[in-house]
């Protein structure tokens, strides 16, 4: 290495970068930017959600029509657990954001909060949806038994997998969590 | 800043983008491999340092407070948009040079800026920035402001990573003739 720091300096700053298309953003663009109160949801999200609410109701219109109380009140709990989810997914996160005129260092511990904030909301919707639906898994093993007097080991191995995919969702949750903080720290 | 016109907001932003026009494209080259993502990173900044333009108070240098910008900004779209570095060891610059040189020169400062931005971009964490505003021609003292450290901190941080920078550029094989 013959290069002094001089001549590291001119070499860094003797070349021009190519300007992209149009880089100066335009003022009429900026000044009416607007943001909404609430995060848009994906389409994926949207028909998730539709799909849900759909057998949701179904599920509640013929549990109520066979008389059948038990799953009509489960049922009922995993809709209004829906509907709260939902609802919290539209909700604008009103913490304020990192101001980047900070120093990079405070800038980057506010960038930090900001993800672990994200990745915590994210992790209480989920565990809250999947919670909902183990416990009418669970509800509706009890009516059945209460009903027939019987347990089918079919109504044993849903609730199973509910939770084996609760702790797969919350792995996945955690691992990029992890993988943000790292990549924070990397850059 | 914070009591200007609308008129007096444009004509500061305009003159701050003329002031600082490389250095937020220059950094941008640190961030990501692409011309479309640095285009994207460099658009951010920009918009960033027009949406910040209003708070600015004075509190620091104006050249510090648009490097302060501009750094988080690529930092934190880099975290967001990860398939910007993600798998990529080659920087393909496409940069023109500054001066006119004869092709052969020319050649050879191309290559000797690109192993000095594929150096930089394997710097990880906070020597990052320490090492690109120290290239950019900042003071110790001005870097210090940047970042957030005290200046016997990024003079440490400096010292050491100005080393690996040399190794990394000498392990590229290029002759580098002091001019």
């Amino acid at each position: 290495m013959n290069a002094d720091n001089d001549d590291l300096r001119r070499l860094w700053q003797s070349r021009k970068p190519t300007a992209g298309p149009n880089p100066v953003p335009r003022f009429e663009l900026l000044e009416d930017s607007t943001v909404p109160d609430y995060m848009p949801l994906s389409g994926g999200r949207r028909a998730g959600y539709a799909v849900g609410f759909l057998w949701t109701a179904m599920q509640f219109w013929q549990g109520g029509r066979e008389g059948n109380w038990p799953e009509y009140v489960a049922w009922t709990g995993l809709a209004a657990s829906v509907a709260a989810s939902v609802l919290v997914l539209r909700e604008r996160d009103r913490s304020p954001a990192p101001n980047p005129a900070e120093t990079i260092q405070t800038y980057r511990e506010a960038l930090s909060d900001e993800f672990d904030r994200q990745f915590r909301r994210e992790r209480r919707i989920f565990l809250g949806l999947l919670g909902a639906w183990v416990l009418v898994l669970i509800l509706r093993t009890a009516a059945d038994t209460l009903k027939h007097g019987t347990l089918h080991p079919g109504d044993v191995v849903l609730p199973v997998l509910a939770i084996l995919f609760i702790i797969a969702g919350l792995r996945m949750y955690y691992r990029a969590a992890s993988a943000v903080r790292s990549r924070l720290s990397r850059i | 800043m914070s009591s200007g016109s609308d008129a007096d907001l444009r004509q500061a932003f305009e003159r701050i983008l003329s002031q600082y026009e490389l250095p937020p494209r220059r950094l941008t080259f640190s961030y990501a491999a692409e011309q479309a993502d640095r285009d994207d990173i460099h658009q951010e900044i920009l918009t960033a340092l027009w949406t910040a333009l209003p708070r600015f108070r004075g509190d620091s240098s104006e050249r510090t407070w648009v490097y302060r910008i501009a750094h988080n900004i690529a930092i934190s779209l880099s975290v967001r948009r990860h398939r910007w570095t993600r798998g990529r060891e080659t920087v393909t610059p496409d940069l023109p040079c500054a001066d006119s040189l004869n092709p052969e020169a020319e050649s050879l400062e191309e290559e000797r800026h690109r192993i000095l931005v594929e150096a930089v971009r394997r710097i990880s964490g906070p020597d990052k920035q320490i090492v690109m505003l120290y290239l950019e021609g900042l003071s110790k003292r001005e870097i210090a402001d940047v970042v957030g450290l005290s200046e016997g901190a990024v003079a440490t941080r400096l010292s050491r990573v100005r080393t690996t920078l040399a190794e990394s550029i000498g392990k590229g094989q290029v002759k580098y003739e002091r001019r």
